[in-house]
């Protein structure tokens, strides 16, 4: 199973160029052209955020991918990208399971902030409360091999 | 007064020997008049859907006169004055909507009030307007026309998905839940569903929601996710969209006990008087009110979202529910796929009921579905289940191991010593640059490295 990363699914590539001037290095970022190469993605990272553009073709796919993203990968979340022209699609999209949408590139600092948020909920594996520490000190490079 | 009486009469006969269903909704969007031809297409009595009101917008349910009603409303530039070709609807026998072509022509100008229309409809049913493969095939409003139908078609898909009926299980706390849904969908007051997580608290939320009878738009809020500017700004816009239509939907506030102090009291404040105009379900793992107690939440959001609350118990405490639950997730996942199992051998459900659960309901609808992608046989064995259950049914043959424990002072020593090493190697032994680092004088760094047995008391010193 994969890290938790952002997998943007969108035609050209834009999106994820906008995204990831603002998303820290250690959340990993994979692109995808169509449904089903995200669904393949998904399954391989089920606890990542998804980021799906809508078009005019993909609707349909895009409102049953959403409305069962709960049942299939609990971990997952989803946000919606579409170009102006479809904010009357917002409350459908979010209806079906999105926790975001947007029309514009610009709002890709929010959509950064809410992939942090994403990744830090899922938690780590569980390791002994001592080992935690011992993890966290400083200058780990410095540490006795 | 009589000839006009006669005269109308004779229209209306004259409308009901044509072929072509023909409607008429008065000032208030309510059916006047309804001719033979369209109680026909819509399946109903013409005296039946006289005075039902059309509504543009998408019920959760098909079949009522309410639905069929909503499916006829032409599009809502027609009440404002202007004449519209459109597609209209009425459920087929089999669940499926049927479409037809409308002609909307308003009969004022619709300035003042909304305008009273008369409807035409073509005497052939044609394609709907979402049909994914080709464009629509007579849809001259298609952007309205098509996010309409999309909308309905997604409600009575979810409606079905969603009822109290798919709360599946015959323990007590679920069968008390069960009612609790039913109960909450038939009044209009506001929701808290509370649980662990994977619990299936959305799942709850969205079935009462769904089983409400006139459920509009559902708009879940993911508070774990969005900050408070993104839940603000969410709910701002939300405002915006609903002023103009007052108690239409619902809002689910998901995870709300890890809602912001600043979105809490925003919301406080929303709830309070008129409201959101919207009802509110939410859903938590800890109790907002017992959140309150300890002033870790706001007391008057907490009281305004607990007017009913559903609790949810964790799957491990409600096993007799488990081969129901994992029999229908299995029979979702035959409904999607050509590999066809029939159920689980008793080792299987055995194992299942063995592992400890922690992620609930949904971790079982991922375990079941990596299983059924493994099952070779007829059903679900033991061998087709994921890893993770077959190492949580070894380990529980072992005696549980004793908590590990700590000697504190030796192990803050063991920490003390292991950063003064650090911060030493960093510095390439120089103290003063190590004591800087570790933020202490050097004097100090220097007593620290005697007392921990890293240097001797009269050791040489460099620089």
């Amino acid at each position: 199973m994969n890290k938790p990363c952002v997998i943007v699914c969108e035609r050209t590539g834009a999106w994820a160029t906008a995204l990831s001037r603002h998303l820290p290095p250690e959340i990993g970022l994979r692109q995808t052209r169509g449904l089903a190469e995200c669904a393949d993605e998904l399954a391989a990272a089920p606890e990542c955020l998804l980021a799906v553009e809508l078009t005019r073709e993909n609707l349909a796919g895009v409102l049953d991918l959403l409305s069962g993203l709960g049942r299939k990968f609990p971990l997952a979340a989803a946000m919606v990208l579409a170009e102006r022209g479809f904010e009357p699609y917002e409350w459908l999209m979010r209806e079906a399971g999105a926790v975001y949408f947007t029309t514009s590139p610009r709002e890709s600092d929010d959509l950064a902030r809410l992939a942090i948020r994403h990744v830090s909920r899922i938690s780590p594996p569980r390791t002994h409360f001592a080992a935690r520490i011992w993890d966290a000190l400083p200058w780990s490079e410095a540490a006795r091999s | 007064m009589s000839h006009a009486r006669t005269t109308a009469t004779d229209l209306a006969e004259q409308l009901d020997d044509g072929d072509a269903p023909i409607y008429v909704l008065d000032d208030r969007r309510r059916i006047v008049f309804c001719n033979a031809a369209c109680a026909r297409w819509t399946r109903t009595k013409a005296a039946d859907l006289v005075d039902q009101q059309c509504a543009y917008h998408a019920p959760a349910d098909a079949a009522s006169l309410s639905a069929v009603a909503a499916g006829l409303c032409p599009p809502p530039k027609v009440f404002a004055g202007q004449a519209q070709t459109a597609l209209v609807s009425c459920p087929a026998p089999d669940g499926r909507l049927v479409y037809r072509r409308g002609h909307f022509w308003p009969l004022s100008d619709g300035e003042d009030e909304s305008s009273p229309v008369i409807a035409i409809l073509e005497q052939k049913d044609c394609l709907g307007p979402a049909s994914e493969t080709s464009e629509p095939e007579c849809a001259p409003a298609a952007g309205d026309a098509q996010l309409h139908d999309h909308v309905r078609r997604f409600r009575q898909q979810m409606a079905g998905r969603f009822g109290a009926h798919s709360l599946i299980g015959t323990s007590p706390a679920i069968v008390r839940a069960r009612c609790q849904v039913e109960l909450a969908s038939e009044s209009g007051a506001n929701v808290l569903v509370l649980g662990p997580r994977g619990s299936g608290k959305e799942h709850v939320a969205k079935a009462v929601h769904y089983g409400r009878p006139h459920a509009g738009a559902l708009v879940p809020l993911a508070c774990t996710l969005l900050d408070s500017n993104l839940l603000q700004s969410t709910l701002k816009a939300l405002r915006l969209k609903h002023s103009a239509k007052p108690s239409s939907g619902t809002l689910l506030l998901n995870d709300v006990d890890c809602a912001p102090a600043l979105v809490q009291a925003d919301l406080a404040e929303r709830l309070r008087g008129e409201g959101l105009g919207m009802h509110v379900i939410a859903t938590a793992v800890k109790s907002p009110l017992a959140l309150a107690g300890q002033r870790q939440f706001s007391q008057e959001l907490a009281c305004a979202l607990s007017t009913i609350t559903i609790e949810l118990p964790p799957l491990a405490q409600r096993l007799e529910d488990l081969p129901l639950l994992a029999q229908t997730f299995l029979e979702e996942a035959n409904a999607t796929s050509t590999k066809q199992l029939g159920g689980f051998s008793l080792e299987a459900l055995d194992q299942l009921a063995a592992y400890p659960w922690r992620g609930n309901v949904d971790e079982l609808a991922v375990v079941v579905r990596q299983a059924h992608e493994r099952a070779r046989a007829g059903e679900v064995a033991s061998r087709d289940l994921p890893n993770q259950i077959h190492l949580a049914a070894d380990a529980a043959s072992y005696p549980s191991r004793q908590d590990e424990a700590i000697e504190i002072e030796e192990f803050l020593a063991q920490v003390e010593r292991e950063l003064i090493a650090r911060a030493l190697r960093r510095s390439k032994g120089n103290k003063s640059k190590a004591a800087k680092l570790l933020g202490l004088t050097r004097p100090r760094l220097y007593r620290r490295l005697v007392q921990l047995g890293l240097e001797q008391p009269d050791g040489p010193s460099e620089e």
